[in-house]
Parts: structure tokens; C-alpha cells; sequence
């Protein structure tokens, strides 16, 4: 086991790199410079252009250079600073790891705790009009845009006042509340983005259980456990559950990415400050030292996600060993 | 059981917290946080409507702030967030002044030599920064230093800028002081419009930075992950709390040097929060459940539908025409590309948009009060030099004005030699080239991509063969700046307060690298080109201010005679806000709505 998790953590190093050596060559291929906005502004002269690209070497185009520049201070720890912003981009960029995390992993939760149960019931009820109607739900959210689904959500917050329209907290109390009334505030905030993005997801995990579990439950154990004379409820989830699981741990580590591309639309909607809004900004503002640190984390994310995926399979599934 | 139980709480957590409700908090009539010390006793006496103290007043902005770091700071959000509210300059603009004008501010006084070489400013004794620490003279002179270190970098420093010396290196200004209360500025030239120069010294505090500045970590301080206790300014908020993407919180400087007639000191308001909100949807749902008070600014095209939500709480208020203008520039760059040697412009098509009769017959050909009717929802003025009406200061109306008239467009299209030859139903030239343009714009900006369409239609019923490109902004950019490899293209300009000459002088220059139809001239290809440059210059140096005028009216006719940018219309502006707010005066320049946020209140 151990030395699995070594082989893996060190695979994701290689990856790192390359991945960051093409986003760099993409910035760089890519017309225009972070001073693009700063060049348009009719108080700005040509000498100021000017010392402002040779202080972020952006006066080069020589990807290789421009790559060294970020790498070096990079693999000592250093990020940089923000071209945009006068922070360093991991003050900038920890908060926004911790948001990201909080709204995906939350709606993982969401789309887990409806997507086996309701699963479950349309593989039972297969056919019958309670299948139908969970068919018609996962249905909807696999093909509800996921922009509108948040606008609907944010007008019928706006509508009836039961919701916060956007956003992570009362950004005007925040500051004299307490810690049990922030808690219960961002929670607060959380439900409708939560709830988007959830959606999405348990539509496919629906799908996926409901096919999973009418195959489970067709097979002989499940027949010899009820001849047993063990309750339905027991059979169900003592014996075809675990069965019927598997595959869907196997897509959580390949969702993940899904979910973490989901994510960055819906937070750009519910103004939600998490990594994805952070990105969008800096992808379209060239803030260069902000998109490369975002991609390792992306990187770094997704290759967590996948060793989680593959260590919970282990754990469910005695017939795999991590060697 | 013991599940259902944690729900129901849990669900009766979330709905109290829900009808908890109401952004900004009650009026207490004490301020909190309170003043400190005593007022200056030269303090600035404001002699409007008194207020009540207390209160919180929250603002939509579209972007994140950037910096605290004033002088490095040059994007609008920023500006929006820190001018005004936490920094000061010597002298005040009051945006919503009727003229709008300078106010004297920090200074009791400021005088000016009469051959305007010598300007002096007489600073408020007693005057403290936000951190207790006294103000003077050194402040004003350290701060000054700062912005002219070539080391720094600063968009403020060329708005000094004098003309060069022999080793080509760029004079400004020298600063003396006279005595702690007082700094004398010597120029090498007249220059009526200092004032407008010295309204970009927004003051710091030479006790904090100088160590920094002088040993080269200017650029480290002021940084957002600082602790906001450290930006200190002359402004009547401090900075309180700044979350990355989210809000900034700004709270009463308890010491700051205005008192009202009534011997209150000011600001009124507790606290002003900026929450930073990309999405205008949002921005209006918030604004709709009240978790924003005030939404500064709303587009034309959201205008009819916020219009819809005023009410006996809420006004939706039109103020008037822009300062900002919009425009179509054609490429009149008669040089070659110094690597291919190939001509930036093909020779025939350069002939044509060097030709004004061209330039004057597209301006017939656009129906500007059916694209302000369409594409700016009826909220927009035809504009048809870079000054737009808006700026009640100095704009000019003795200028050409270019109402749609397909008639006069297609005889001035004969008379450059442009005739549909081959029954195409597209006009050529002398030569067979069938006249095709592309209009070049950024794609990310929905309403100038509707503009160039709309124009490009127009274009089209005259017989030019017009395509609405719309590229990336940083190519955008790069034509219009470096590349100089388009036909036309249509971007848009956002002038800051104050108004005036001095901040229009890169773009009507020859020299100018916002001078769209041909940036960065080494001289003036034209001789009207030559004229602007040579006025404008008579303008700066000028010490009568009627005079001045009269000058900056003559580059407005000048403009709008040769069109080196056409322009379209001016939008019109509109704030939303909670009526609740006393001294609430919103004003087409931008910040638009807390111009005077010392002065506004809460109404009990």
C-alpha cells in the first residue's frame, strides 16, 4: 500500500511539468500580454508599457525563457506575485482552494446521499412509475445547462428571499458576527450552489447505480441470500450494495474533473470566490503566475482525487490489492 | 429518529438564518468606529445638509480591487474603491459640483504665479493621518518624489511630464518647501492646467514608506495580503477588512479634517462595503433582496429592466450622458513593417483612409440614432467628436456634425472615385479593388460586437463591403498599437476625473500611443495633425482658462472635420440606489455615486 501511494505521488511530478510547460506555451502563443488593458488607457505612455514588460519578462517570446522564469522560483516554493494583484498568489490563491473544496466536496456528498438511494429504488421499482419519475430527475439534471440551472436558482432566491442571491457570506455582517454564526451562514450560502452543482453530478451516478443494481440483483447470491429467508432490506444492502458500488467509485476518480470544470461555471454565476472564478480572471486578464499556480492545483487536485478513488476501491473490494 | 432530529434543526438553523435579512445595520446616531483627537483647527467646513451619524452603505463593484498601493494602482476598480474614500490629493474635485471643479481639500488655498510657471499650495495645519500621525508639507513632497522615481512604477508620473532635455530625458516640475504648511512647485513652462496634474498626487505618508522607498521595496508595500491597518491615507474611511474576490471594507477614519456647520465631524457613515460581483444578474438580484444598496452603474441595455424595479425604497435614476465615447478609427498608418518591409496598409486602401472625403462619407453612412435606439436600448446621444456632451465642461458644439444622409455619403463616394463598376452592387476604386473593409473589435465586449455589426449594415447599403470582425482584446490591442495590421476597428474611451485637455492628450496627438489611426507618429503625418499637436500644447501653456477653451473647441472642430476617430454615440448613464441616503447626489463621472462619500448619510 505504501509504496503504491510513493509510485503515484511521484508519477503526478512528471505531469506537473508538462502540464505547466504547455499552459506556459499556450500564454505565451497566445496574442496579447496582462498590459493589454494597461496599454488602452489614455493616461499611459509608451515608456511606462514599456518598463512594465521588462519588469515581468514579458518582453521575450522565447517560451523556454519565459517557462524558466516561472519554474525555477516555482520548484523552490516560490509562486511569485500576482501580475494583477499586489499579493502573492499563494496568499491569493489558498482561500480559494479551501472554497472550491468545500463547494465540490460538499456536492459530491449531495449527489452520493440521493444518487445511491434513488438508484437503488428504480433498479427495485424497475420499470414502475417511481423509476420513471427518478429517470425524469436524473434526466433533467444531465441536461440542464448548468449556467441556467444557477440563474434559475439565483432568481428564486431573489424571488423569495429564502436564499442568499450568490456569493460565500453576508459580506456586510461578517465581520461582528460569530464563529457559530458564521458557520451557519455559509452554510447558508452554500445551499443552492451546492445544489447545482450536485445535481449535475447524482444524474450520472443515478443512471450509472440503476444499471449496477439491476444487474446485481439478477444474479444468483442475491437469489441463494433471499432463499436464506434475510429480509429484503438486509439483501439489498448488506449484499448487492457493495456489488453495485464498485463501478461507481472507478467514475468518481474520472468525475472529478468534470465536477472541478462544473464548478467553475456555477461559481462564476453565484460569484462564489473559489478557484474557478479565480482562474476565469486570471485566464482572461493573462495574469500568467495565477494560472500556472492554478493548474498545479488543478493537477494536484485531480491526482489526490483519483488515489482517494483508487484506495476506497481497494478498501470495498477485497479482490484488489494496491502492489 | 435522532436523524430526522438533526435535520429539523439543521433546517431550522438555515431559516432563521435566512430571515435574519437586512444588509446595512440601523442608524444609532453615535458614530462607531468613534473620532479620535480634536479637528484640525483649519478644519474644512462643509456647509451642506448635515446628517446623522452611523450607518453602513453597500456598493456593487464588477471587479476586483488590485492593489492598496495608490500611486502603482491603474485600473478602475481600484481607483473606484481607494480614490476619494481612503486617499486624498492636495486638492479635491467635486464631481458633482455645479460646474463640477476643483475644491481646495487638503489646502486652505493654492495660488498661481501670473505666467502660471509658479504654483504654490497652502496646506490645512492640524491635519492628521488615519493613523494619528500629523500631516505636512514633507508629505506632499515625499509623495511627489516618489511618483517621479523612474524606479517606480506609476502611471502619474507622465502627466508631469515638460518636454525633454538634451540627453532626451524626460523634466518635470521642481518641488520646494516653503515651510511645513506650505510646497511651491517650479515649472519650465507655463502650464494653466497644473492643477489637473496635481489632482494624480494621491498623498502617502512619509512616515511609513520612506524607509521602504529609499531602499528600493516601494513595489512590496501596500500589498492586498498586507494587514489593512497599514494603509494609511487622508480620506475619510481607512481600510477595515479585504477578502480576494469577495468584499473590502472600509470603516471611519476617526481622524479626518472635515467638520459640517453644525460642528459634526465627518464622515457620517460607520462604514462603506464595496462587495465585488462579476455577474450583473447577480448583481441585480442582490440589489433586489437588498443585499446591495446602491448599483453605480447600469448598463443601457439593463436599464428598462432595473427601471421596473423602482419603488417608494428604491430609485433608479438617469444621470445624464456619459463622459465615456466610442468611436471607429481607420488605419492611416503610411509606414512599412520594418521586418517584411511590407507596407502596414495596402497602398490603394491607405489612399482611401487618408482621404477625409472617405472618412466624411462613412460618418454620413451611419444611422447613429437607430444604433443608439437598438444596440443602446434608446439610451445614447449621436457623438461626433472625442468630447462627448456628457462633459458639460468642455465640450464644444461649433464642430461638423455628420447627420445620416445616404445621399451626401454616396456623392462623397463618387468624389473620391469610388463607383460600383462591375453592377456587383459593391463599390471600386480607380483600379478595380472592390472596397472591403473588416471592422476589427473585442469580442468579449457584447455591445461594441453589435455596434460593429450595426455599422458594418450601414456600410453595406452604401456599397462598401464591411465585416464585423470581432478578436480577442489583447489582439485588438496589438493592432492598434504594434502590428498596425487592420482596416478599421472600434474600441471605446473612459475618461477619469477630472476632465480635460490633459487627459485626452495621448489620444488627439500625433505622438500618442492611443491615437488609434496612426499611434506614435515620430512627427505629424498631416497638417491638421500638426495643428492639434501645436494646440494642445497652447493650451497647457496657457493661463487664461477662457482662452484655453477656446483652443480645446478649435481640436474639438479640428476632430470632427478630419475624424481621425469617427465617433458613435455617448451612452446614457443611470445609478440604481436604496432611498434611504441623505446627500446621495450621483453624477455621470465616474465613481458616480460617492463623489462626496464623507457627506452622505442615513436618513432616520
Amino acid at each position: 500500500m505504501k509504496t503504491f501511494l510513493i509510485r503515484r505521488l511521484l508519477a503526478a511530478i512528471p505531469l506537473i511539468f508538462v502540464v505547466t510547460f504547455i499552459t506556459k506555451a499556450m500564454l505565451v502563443a497566445s496574442p496579447g500580454n496582462y498590459l493589454d488593458t494597461i496599454r488602452l488607457n489614455p493616461a499611459i505612455s509608451r515608456e511606462y508599457v514599456a518598463q512594465m514588460e521588462r519588469m515581468y519578462h514579458l518582453d521575450s517570446d522565447n517560451v523556454f525563457e519565459r517557462y524558466w522564469y516561472w519554474l525555477w522560483p516555482a520548484v523552490q516554493g516560490d509562486f511569485g506575485y500576482s501580475f494583477t494583484k499586489s499579493a502573492t498568489v499563494g496568499s491569493l490563491i489558498g482561500e480559494r482552494v479551501l472554497n472550491t473544496l468545500l463547494l465540490t466536496g460538499s456536492a459530491l456528498v449531495f449527489s452520493w446521499l440521493f444518487a445511491i438511494p434513488l438508484g437503488m429504488l428504480a433498479a427495485v421499482y424497475r420499470n414502475r412509475w417511481l423509476d420513471k419519475l427518478i429517470g425524469f430527475i436524473s434526466f433533467f439534471g444531465l441536461s440542464i445547462p448548468s449556467v441556467f440551472f444557477s440563474l434559475l436558482m439565483i432568481l428564486f432566491a431573489a424571488k423569495t428571499g429564502l436564499f442568499p442571491a450568490g456569493g460565500i457570506h453576508n459580506q456586510v455582517m461578517w465581520d461582528v458576527m460569530t464563529p457559530w454564526e458564521r458557520f451557519v451562514d455559509t452554510l447558508w450560502h452554500l445551499v443552492l450552489p451546492m445544489i447545482v452543482l450536485g445535481t449535475i453530478g447524482m444524474a450520472q451516478y443515478v443512471r450509472q447505480m440503476r444499471s449496477e443494481m439491476i444487474e446485481t440483483l439478477s444474479q444468483d447470491f442475491i437469489r441463494t441470500a433471499t432463499a436464506k429467508g434475510l429480509s429484503r432490506w438486509r439483501v439489498l444492502t448488506r449484499h448487492a450494495l457493495g456489488n453495485a458500488i464498485n463501478p461507481l467509485i472507478t467514475i468518481f476518480g474520472f468525475s472529478l474533473a468534470t465536477l472541478l470544470a462544473g464548478a467553475l461555471l456555477v461559481e462564476y454565476v453565484f460569484g462564489w470566490p473559489g478557484l474557478g472564478t479565480l482562474i476565469f480572471d486570471a485566464l482572461s486578464s493573462k495574469d500568467e503566475p495565477i494560472v500556472m499556480a492554478s493548474v498545479v492545483m488543478l493537477v494536484l487536485m485531480l491526482v489526490a482525487g483519483n488515489l482517494i478513488a483508487d484506495v476506497l476501491l481497494a478498501i470495498i473490494d477485497p479482490r484488489i490489492r494496491l502492489e | 429518529m435522532r436523524k430526522i432530529v438533526v435535520a429539523v434543526v439543521m433546517t431550522a438553523m438555515i431559516v432563521s438564518a435566512g430571515c435574519r435579512g437586512g444588509s446595512s445595520g440601523v442608524v444609532s446616531g453615535t458614530p462607531n468606529p468613534p473620532f479620535q483627537g480634536d479637528p484640525p483647527q483649519d478644519a474644512y467646513v462643509y456647509t451642506g445638509e448635515s446628517g446623522v451619524y452611523g450607518g453602513t452603505i453597500v456598493l456593487s463593484e464588477p471587479d476586483d480591487i488590485k492593489t492598496f498601493n495608490i500611486i502603482r494602482a491603474s485600473d478602475t476598480a481600484t481607483a473606484d474603491v481607494l480614490w476619494y474614500n481612503v486617499f486624498r490629493c492636495p486638492v479635491d474635485y467635486r464631481n458633482g459640483g455645479n460646474p463640477p471643479d476643483f475644491d481646495p481639500g487638503l489646502c486652505t488655498k493654492w495660488e498661481e504665479s501670473p505666467d502660471a510657471k509658479v504654483w504654490t499650495f497652502h496646506l490645512r495645519r492640524g491635519v492628521r493621518w488615519s493613523d494619528g500621525e500629523p500631516f505636512s508639507a514633507d508629505d506632499l513632497v515625499f509623495t511627489y518624489n516618489v511618483i517621479l522615481d523612474k524606479n517606480v512604477d506609476t502611471a502619474s508620473r507622465d502627466v508631469f511630464v515638460e518636454g525633454k532635455n538634451e540627453k532626451g530625458e524626460p523634466i518635470y516640475p521642481s518641488i520646494e518647501k516653503v515651510d511645513d504648511y506650505t510646497v511651491r512647485f517650479n515649472l519650465h513652462r507655463p502650464n494653466a492646467a497644473f492643477l489637473e496634474a496635481v489632482y494624480n498626487i494621491w498623498l502617502i505618508p512619509k512616515h511609513k514608506w520612506e524607509q521602504p522607498w529609499r531602499t528600493g521595496r516601494f513595489a512590496d508595500t501596500m500589498k492586498l495580503s498586507d494587514d489593512p491597518s497599514t494603509i494609511i491615507g487622508l480620506g475619510p474611511f481607512r481600510v477595515k477588512e479585504y477578502v480576494s474576490g469577495q468584499r473590502v471594507v472600509l470603516e471611519r477614519n476617526p481622524y479626518f479634517w472635515k467638520v459640517d456647520s453644525r460642528g459634526q465631524r465627518l464622515p457620517y457613515l460607520d462604514r462603506m462595503v464595496f462587495v465585488i460581483v462579476k455577474d450583473f444578474n447577480t448583481v441585480q438580484s442582490k440589489f433586489q433582496v437588498g443585499e446591495i444598496d446602491v448599483m453605480p452603474r447600469v448598463r443601457p441595455q439593463d436599464y428598462p429592466l432595473v427601471k421596473r424595479m423602482e419603488s417608494a425604497d428604491i430609485k433608479v435614476e438617469d444621470i445624464g450622458v456619459s463622459y465615456d465615447t466610442n468611436w471607429i478609427a481607420f488605419n492611416q498608418n503610411t509606414e512599412s513593417n520594418p521586418k517584411t518591409r511590407k507596407a502596414f496598409v495596402e497602398p490603394w486602401k491607405l489612399k482611401l483612409f487618408r482621404d477625409v472625403k472617405f472618412r466624411q462619407a462613412v460618418s454620413y453612412s451611419i444611422n447613429r440614432e437607430a444604433l443608439a435606439n437598438t444596440v443602446f436600448s434608446a439610451r445614447a446621444v449621436p457623438l461626433y467628436s472625442f468630447v462627448s456632451p456628457g462633459d458639460t465642461t468642455w465640450f464644444s458644439d461649433d464642430i461638423m456634425k455628420y447627420p445620416y444622409d445616404l445621399a451626401r455619403a454616396k456623392q462623397l463616394f463618387a468624389d473620391v472615385g469610388l463607383k460600383d463598376t462591375n453592377g456587383d452592387g459593391f463599390l471600386e476604386d480607380g483600379e478595380g479593388h472592390t472596397v472591403e473593409i473588416n471592422i476589427n473589435t473585442n469580442s468579449s465586449n457584447s455591445q461594441r460586437v453589435e455596434t460593429i455589426s450595426f455599422v458594418a449594415r450601414n456600410l453595406q447599403d452604401v456599397g462598401i463591403k464591411a465585416n464585423a470582425v470581432p478578436i480577442a482584446f489583447g489582439v485588438l490591442i496589438d493592432k492598434m498599437q504594434s502590428t498596425f495590421d487592420f482596416d478599421a476597428l472600434m474600441l471605446g474611451w473612459q475618461p477619469t476625473p477630472p476632465p480635460g485637455p490633459l487627459g485626452n492628450k495621448n489620444v488627439v496627438c500625433s505622438w500618442g500611443l492611443q491615437h488609434a489611426c496612426f499611434a506614435s507618429q515620430e512627427k505629424p503625418s498631416t497638417e491638421w495633425e500638426a495643428h492639434i499637436d501645436q494646440l494642445m500644447q497652447e493650451i497647457e501653456s496657457s493661463p487664461d482658462q477662457a482662452e484655453r477653451h477656446r483652443l480645446y473647441a478649435q481640436v474639438q472642430r479640428i476632430w470632427s472635420e478630419y475624424l481621425p476617430e469617427i465617433n458613435l454615440v455617448a451612452p446614457r448613464e443611470a445609478v440604481a440606489y436604496k432611498n434611504k441616503f441623505g446627500n446621495l447626489h450621483p453624477v455621470a463621472l465616474p465613481p458616480r455615486a460617492t463623489w462626496n462619500c464623507e457627506e452622505i448619510y442615513v436618513k432616520k
